[in-house]
This record gives C-alpha cells, structure tokens and sequence, in this order.
C-alpha cells in the first residue's frame, strides 16, 4: 500500500503532456493493460498491483492517517517527508571518514566486506583500455588501514604510474524509487517508508539474502552484529540513511562527518534543503548507477564518468 | 561477533560481494527439487503412460520423489539466518517476491505426491493391516483411515483417481522445479542468471537427474537384493536418459554460445572466468565428462543393444555421469553466478569448505538424508520389492 | 466412457480430513498476521518504532562551542584552516562519536581509532593521483618538508585545531567579540523557553524560590543532578518527569545558563 501512495504521487507530477499520449490513446493503452491483465489476474504478483492501485483516495488517506498515529516514531511524520541523496564526486578526497562514521554509527564490524557505503577509486592509466578500480577489500588498501580501529585508507600505488585520470566515487544503498530488495523479499521484511527510504525488519527478516542477490549494486550484506542492542545476528543489513537520525531530526551520519561537503543530504518537499538547491544546481549533470536496471535511485551523482558501475 | 568468510577475487568486486552468501546447500536445492521433478516423471512413463517396461521402478521412483521432496525444505531451512522465522514467509507473503510462494507450491506440490502415493499404496495397506497385529496394525490401519475396503469398485475407484492426480502431479513436480528455475533467472543483477532459457534447462536436465537417479538405485537395489534387473527397463530409461541428456547439452551449448555471441558489457570478463576458474567445472566436468560421454555410453547402449553384465555397467557408469553432469550443472548456475561480480569488471574465487554448514559434507549429508527417507518408506509401504503385484496401479494397467 | 462407481467410505474420509487441515492451517497463519501488517498490506509497520530507537553515536558539532564548554577551542577551529571555506574537518572526525558525552563525562580522546596522529592527517592530506587538487594540502610524506616520517608528529608544527604555519590564528580571548560570535553559533532553539520553565520553581535567573538556588552552583554539580533526576539514580516526584524530558543538550545547556560562569 505504501506503493500505492508513491504511485499515486507520481501521477499527479506526471502530466500527459510529458507521456506523450493523448486521452484517446492513453484510454487504449489501459484498456490493453487491463485486457491482458485479465488473462495473468491469478498471478499472485499481479493480483497484489491491482489491489494496490484499486485504492481510493480516501482509503489512502484513512490508512495514513492511521498509520501515523501507531506506528510513526515520536515527533516524526514520514509523509511528510521524500527524502534524497546527492554524491559530488568532484569534492570527494577519498579520505574514508563516511565510512568510519557509518561502522560506528550503525554498528557494523570493522571487517572490510560488510559494508553500508564504501568508496571506490577509479584510474585509467596511460595506454591501457581499462580502468583500475580498487575499494576498501583491496589488499593493498588493507594493507595501509587498520579496519579493527575503523581507520580506512587508500594506499598510494599510482604515484609513479602515468595517470590519465582518476577519481573517488562514494557507493552506498541508492534507495532506489523501485527496489529490486524489496520486490524480491519473500516476507516484505524490507520495505520502503513513505518518505523514500529503504528499510530492514530485523525482527521479520529470515536471513535468505535473496535480496543481497537482486541488489545490483552490491550494497547488501549479512549482519554479524545486531543493529539494537535486544536485535538480533544473521539478518541482511543496509544503509538506512541513518533512519533512526532522521527521525530525530538529525542527518545521516556519513553526510554530518564528509570534511569536503561530498555528500548532500535533505528533503526533495523542502524547496530550500541542501538538497533540493544542488539539485537544481547540477540538473544537467545529475547521473544515477545502472540505469538500466530500472529501479530509479534516489542517490543522485555528478563528477563521474560512463565507466561507474 | 563470528567469523566471516571472505572469498579471494580477482579484478574489482563491490566489497560486500567478498562474502558469498548462498553457498553449497543452495546448490543441493534445484538438485533435489530436480531429482523430485525427474523421479516423479519416471513414476508417470508407468502409471500415467503405461509403459510396461517401467513398471519395476515406478513404484520407487514415487517414494523417491516423495524422500527427495520431504529433504527440500531441510536443505532450504539450515541455510537461512534464521530459520525459525522462516513460516512468517506464508504468513504475510510478499506477492512481488518470486521466493514467497515457494512454500505454497512446495506444500501443495508435497500433498499431491502424499494423495498419489495413499491411493497407489491404499489397497496395499489394508492388506497389511489385515495380516499384522498390535501396533502394526494400528498404524496401518491408520493410514488407511480405518477403512478396509478392498472391493474391485474401491481398486477401480482408487484407479480412476490414481490417473487424475497423476496429471497434477506431474504438473506440480515440472511447475515447482521450473519455479525455483525462476528463482534465479528472474534477478535482473546477474548476467550469469537472467536468462529465460535458464528455467527450460532446469526443467530438461531434471528429467535427466531423475532418470538417472531411478535407474542407478534400480541398479544398486537389484545388486543388494543379488536378482538381476529388468534389461527391458533399464535400455528403456537408458534411451530416455540419451534423448533428455542431449536435448540438456543442446540448451546449455545454446545458451552459453548466445551469451558470448551477444557480447554484452562484461563479456570479456566472462570468457576471462570461463577460462579460467571454472573451465574444469564447466568445460570438463559438466559438458565433456558430464555429458558427451554418458550420451557416448547411451547411444552406444542403443545401437549395440548389451545385454546382461555389459548393459549393468554401461547404464550404471552413464546415470552415475549424467547425475554429476546435473550436479555441477547446479552448482555452476548457484555459485558460478555469485562469482562473476556485479561490477562486471572481476570475478571471486569460492572455496567450498569441507565442514560446517555450508561443507561439502553437509551437501553429501542432505542427499544421503533424502535417500535414507526413500529407504524408510520403501520399507514402509512395499517392504524391499518383495511383492511385485503390490501397489493399484499394478493390478489395473490401461487396457 | 465413464462407469459410474460408488464412492467409497475412505474417500469422504480423505476429503474431510483434506479440508479439516486446509482450514487449521490457513485459519491458523491468519492468526499470526502482524498488526502493523494489516494496515501496510506488506510490511509490519511496527519496525519503524525500532528502528527509530536505535542509539545514535554521532552528536555533531553544532553544540560543542557552547559557552564554557569547549568554547576557545570550538572558535579557534571554526576560523582556522580546518573550520572554514567549505573544508569542514570537524570536531568527530579526529575525536571520535561524542554522541554520549556529555552524558557520560569523560576524557575526550586525543585522537580516535588507533592514535595514530600522522595516519590520521594523511588520511585527507597524504598525495594521491585520486585526490582532487583543488583542496586541502596534499603531501608526500617522504619529503614534506624534508623527510622526517617517523621522527616529528604533524602536530609538532601544525596546531590541529588550526592548522596552516606563518599564519597565527586570531585572538582566542573569550571576551573579545564574544557576543558577536555567540550570536554565528547555531543556537539550540529554545534554551530560554527550557529556562523559563525552571525559574517558576528555581527563581528568576536561578537565584532560589521555593526551589534551591542554582545560581552560582558549579555547571558540573548542575549537570550531574539533572542527568541522575534523568536516569532515576535521584529521586523526586517533582524532578524525574521534567528531567526526562530533557535531552543531553538541553542539561547541558541549561547547566551553562544557571550555572557558575
């Protein structure tokens, strides 16, 4: 049902105009998608998309609003707001702090393969078709860090190498607007909040790790240590953009320590956030990872070329 | 805080890919559910098509299914991270998942088979209630639902619905397997996985896993028992298994040639791995020893015709092949996907460990556990193959 | 062709047996459906409770230049090299997560991590062909300025709170344009309203009522009361529930406004 609600957000900023079809084709076209829905209408995933969209705006609006008295976190509306993400990969400097601040933060273990976001260095060097791409399991990475006192480095191995370019480039969770995680979950233990982002049941989730699998962008893993104090080990764990943060009125941890002002965090409702401004800044240069996968990050890029996956 | 197992890689793999989270036990599922869905196909070319010649091994082909079946879930369960949680799954299913309905179809797809095996064995059954006391019969007459009806209106009755259940039951077996198939071919981030002819190999080489599977135990059960197998029968499935095991090599030829003849982003990578890491496993073991030469062995059983001795051991040495060939098969699809990364630009190198959950041993451990189930009901409902007549299907073959 | 045969008893047996456990089941997952469930239609929505209660380890450094607490160092960063001009290396980045002091009041580690003070500055400063040119300082540590890795500290030279050399730092006297600073520091909303809630008790700016004075009490001894009327380690009826109330910030804020200056 949360689905319904984003759906039916973006239809009102979405004109027809903009589809390109006019209300006689558009009425074809439903009409074919429903026709051909008939025959698949036992089809469990479909059944649930139907049900979805059936809702009237006054069953949205009774489920919000009961919704909002239960189960909202004290002081914290999460339709009020939509959350969003920018990485300025021209600002980055490597330097690793995001990721120091988000282990602690969140409780994760220095351990240099469970990671919420991480940072990649891209080098091409002269003469050669590929790129160089290492991360923080590098071996020569681990080599100059000392992951049991979160301290991640970079080592210098291109100082004497003929460098064409080379740059940083912050991964993390891109909260995507279509989730391959959550389409997949069999327990809808992960799911996506009214307010964009992408969240894990720890007390639901069965550890399966289906969803580490459908991630395209690797940003999932399994917990070795309870994100709670009474949580639970072997759930999969993600980026939450440091939910329990926001919902206290903070930022997301990673974003509070960036010593470059890297990372831009805030509220796409908020016409005055960080957000929203460099957003309007950067418009013509904004990239997204994979879009081919379809699932619309919420992680927006600029300072990166084609050969970031 | 445990230990993490952290795989070597080659080129550059998102870090979070370092850990390999489905491992060998993931594996031994599309093998068992395979097994289900072949044994179960060998039971119906008898009671269903009414191939005579089956006849010897229908009967254990449906107890196998059903031993196979039973293991999937076990299998299933002790790779979760939290295993007791794993009924929530039903409970509130998420419909858009292609796993969550994975237990409906187990569960439905495991009573089909329990229905056919209770009207196949009924009459059977009653017979055994009648000629044992105390317990025994208790039990017995148990599962015969205290009803000792053995009239030629209840055979003829069990008969007519021993065929309809089959057709469901051969359904339910494909449509389950073809469902895990599903599983991975329909996650969009694995190039290794996302192809529609994914499910249709799984569904072919599940006929050839459980053709083989019947007729190596046919083999072995006749060995133990020191009374000669039914040649008629094993040159039949021996054909059977020489069709499917080609058709198998053709899908899997074809698939792999389109995947490097379309070239896409990583294909270089691809051909990197292939060759490298995994050119044993695939190359050699699941295409050349896997299934060129069983299909060599099988065709010679069909153009020499070999009887006796010779005929024994060509059809033991070409299921034995044909059922690593599906195997590695398995195992190359679950972890050779998880090592060609993400990224397109490297690849991991898994080890798989001897001991612990995800061993090597507790792979042989789950297929020895669903074989050890197979014996138990052999034991319970057809005692050792004493009597060949048992079991309705026998007395009322298609006119 | 179809002969008609009678159904036999075992069959009406296996069918009500069939139907008793499809209804058992199906009946009895229905039981265990989540509240929060029902009304998402997916997810249980009673995770976000938890998740929103998870401990939050980084405080930020909005409130650590408050009066009398870190205030000279916190201005003395703010306009040094690591402080300004978009280049923001703050206070938790060498320290480390502060997120339970004050509460727990303790001694602020040098550095975080493994103590390592020149891993720590190469961290951002150390030369790489990565590292955009345009920012901080880059050094090759083997020749910066000449080698001496491993026999100076950066800290030798450089003052971490502000860092560049030839280029002292402004006056560090707190009187100085104190107020003019204090109104640039990201004011915690609401501090005078917090007060006025204490002086209907404690007196007008804290002098005594029929409350204790707090006025010229020291800020330590102010602080340690309002965080045990927190926890509970202090009782009274009056005290707990307001003290519950209050965050971190708020006692400490508000034991630098009562408290002895």
């Amino acid at each position: 049902m949360n689905s319904a609600f984003s759906r039916c957000e973006k239809k009102e900023g979405t004109s027809q105009h903009e589809l390109g079809l006019d209300e006689q084709s558009r009425r074809r076209f439903i009409a074919q998608v429903l026709g051909s829905s008939m025959l698949l209408v036992t089809l469990p995933s479909l059944s649930s998309t139907l049900f979805g969209r059936g809702l009237k705006d006054a069953e949205i609006q009774a489920t919000k609003l009961a919704y909002l008295e239960k189960y909202s976190p004290p002081g914290y509306d999460p339709f009020a707001h939509q959350w969003a993400y920018g990485i300025d990969a021209y600002k980055c400097i490597g330097c690793n702090q995001c990721m120091t601040a988000c282990k602690i933060e969140n409780g994760l273990p220095g351990h240099p393969s469970i990671n919420n976001r991480w940072i990649e260095r891209y080098t091409k060097l002269a003469g050669e078709s590929h790129v160089r791409v290492d991360s923080v399991t590098d071996p020569g990475n681990i080599a100059v860090s000392d992951p049991n006192n979160f301290v991640y480095r970079f080592d210098d191995r291109y100082a004497d190498a003929n460098v064409e370019y080379s740059f940083f480039v912050p991964k993390m969770c891109n909260h995507c607007h279509d989730p391959v995680c959550t389409q997949v979950c069999p327990k809808s233990a992960t799911f996506k909040t009214p307010d964009g982002a992408v969240l894990v049941d720890e007390d639901r989730c069965i550890g399966c790790l289906y969803c580490k699998q459908a991630c395209p962008y690797g940003a999932r893993y399994l917990r070795p240590i309870p994100a709670r104090p009474d949580g639970v080990t072997r759930v999969a764990g993600k980026c939450t953009w440091c939910w329990h943060r926001l919902t206290k009125g903070q930022i997301p941890a990673c974003v509070g320590i960036c010593p470059r002002e890297a990372l831009i965090f805030g509220d796409l409702n908020d016409a005055t956030s960080d957000i929203s401004r460099w957003i309007k800044a950067h418009g013509r240069e904004l990239l997204v990872l994979k879009p081919d996968m379809g699932t619309h990050p919420s992680v927006k890029y600029i300072g990166i070329n084609e050969e970031v996956r | 805080m445990e230990a993490v197992h952290v795989t070597s890689f080659v080129g550059y793999v998102y870090p979070n890919e370092t850990v390999i989270a489905w491992t060998i036990l993931i594996a031994v599922y599309p093998y068992l559910t395979g097994l289900v869905a072949g044994a179960s196909s060998v039971s119906v070319l008898y009671t269903g098509s009414g191939l005579k010649e089956f006849k010897p091994v229908s009967r254990l082909a449906l107890l196998a299914a059903l031993g196979f079946m039973l293991t999937v879930p076990i299998v299933l369960l002790s790779h979760l991270g939290h295993p007791e949680r794993a009924l929530g799954a039903m409970i509130t299913p998420n419909f858009t998942s292609a796993f969550s309905m994975f237990g409906y179809f187990a569960m439905l797809y495991t009573f089909i088979l329990f229905l056919e095996i209770w009207f196949e064995f009924r009459a059977y059954n009653v017979m055994q209630a009648r000629a044992s006391t105390g317990l025994k019969r208790l039990f017995y007459r148990t599962i015969t639902l205290f009803d000792d009806d053995t009239s030629a209106a209840s055979l003829a009755f069990d008969h007519r619905w021993l065929k309809r259940i089959v057709i469901f039951s051969i359904l339910g077996a494909h449509g389950l397997h073809g469902y895990v198939g599903f599983v991975f071919s329909s996650l969009k981030s694995r190039e290794w996985w996302s192809s529609e002819l994914t499910i249709v190999i799984f569904v072919i080489s599940a006929i050839v896993s459980g053709l083989a599977a019947v007729m190596l135990m046919y083999i072995v059960v006749s060995a133990y028992k020191k009374r000669p197998a039914d040649q008629a029968c094993l040159r039949g499935l021996a054909f059977y298994l020489m069709i499917f095991a080609i058709f198998t090599l053709f899908l899997e030829g074809v698939e792999f040639v389109s995947l490097l003849y379309k070239g896409k982003e990583g294909i270089e990578l691809i051909i990197e791995y292939v060759m490298g890491p995994m050119f044993f496993r695939f190359f050699v073991a699941q295409f050349l020893v896997g299934a060129v030469v069983p299909i060599m062995i099988l065709l010679g059983i069909w153009w020499y015709k070999p009887a006796g001795k010779k005929l024994i051991i060509a059809a033991a040495l070409a299921s034995t092949l044909s059922l690593m060939q599906v195997f590695m098969m398995r195992y190359n699809v679950v972890i050779g996907g998880q090592e060609i990364s993400k990224t397109m630009r490297g690849y991991l190198q898994y080890q798989v460990p001897l001991f612990g959950v995800e061993g090597a041993l507790a792979a042989v451990a789950a297929v020895i556990f669903a074989l050890g189930l197979t014996y138990i009901f052999v034991k319970i409902l057809s005692m050792g193959f004493e009597d060949e007549n048992i079991g309705v299907s026998a007395r009322h073959t298609t006119p | 062709m179809i002969r008609k045969i009678k159904t036999p008893r075992y069959a009406l047996r296996l069918v009500t047996l069939i139907v008793l456990a499809v209804v058992v089941f199906f009946g009895g997952l229905r039981l265990f459906v989540p509240e929060g469930s029902k009304l998402t239609g997916t997810y249980d929505a009673k995770s976000l409770l938890y998740i929103a209660a998870a401990p939050v380890a980084y405080r930020g450094e909005q409130s650590c230049g408050t009066v009398n607490c870190h205030e000279s160092v916190y201005w003395k960063w703010k306009e040094g090299a690591h402080g300004s001009n978009g280049v923001q290396s703050k206070c938790e980045v060498c320290h480390g997560p502060q997120g339970d002091h004050p509460a727990i009041v303790k001694k602020l580690p040098k550095v975080r991590g493994d103590g390592d003070i020149v891993g720590l500055c190469l961290n951002c400063h150390q030369r790489l062909s990565a590292r955009s040119s345009t920012g901080q300082p880059q050094i090759t540590p083997q020749e910066h300025p000449y080698p001496h890795q491993g026999k100076l500290l950066c800290t030798q030279c450089h003052d971490p709170h502000s860092p560049r050399l030839g280029k002292p730092t402004k006056s560090t006297d707190k009187t100085d344009d104190r107020a003019a600073r204090q109104a640039r520091v990201p004011q915690i909303a609401g501090i005078e309203a917090l007060a006025a809630q204490c002086v209907a008790c404690h007196g007008a700016s804290g002098r005594g009522g029929f409350a204790p004075a707090l006025a010229e009490q020291p800020r330590k001894k102010l602080m340690d009361a309002l965080l045990k009327f927190k926890s509970g380690k202090l009782t009274s009826a009056m005290m707990n529930p307001i003290a519950a109330k209050l965050d971190d910030n708020d006692i400490v804020l508000l034991a630098n406004y009562f408290g002895k200056k």
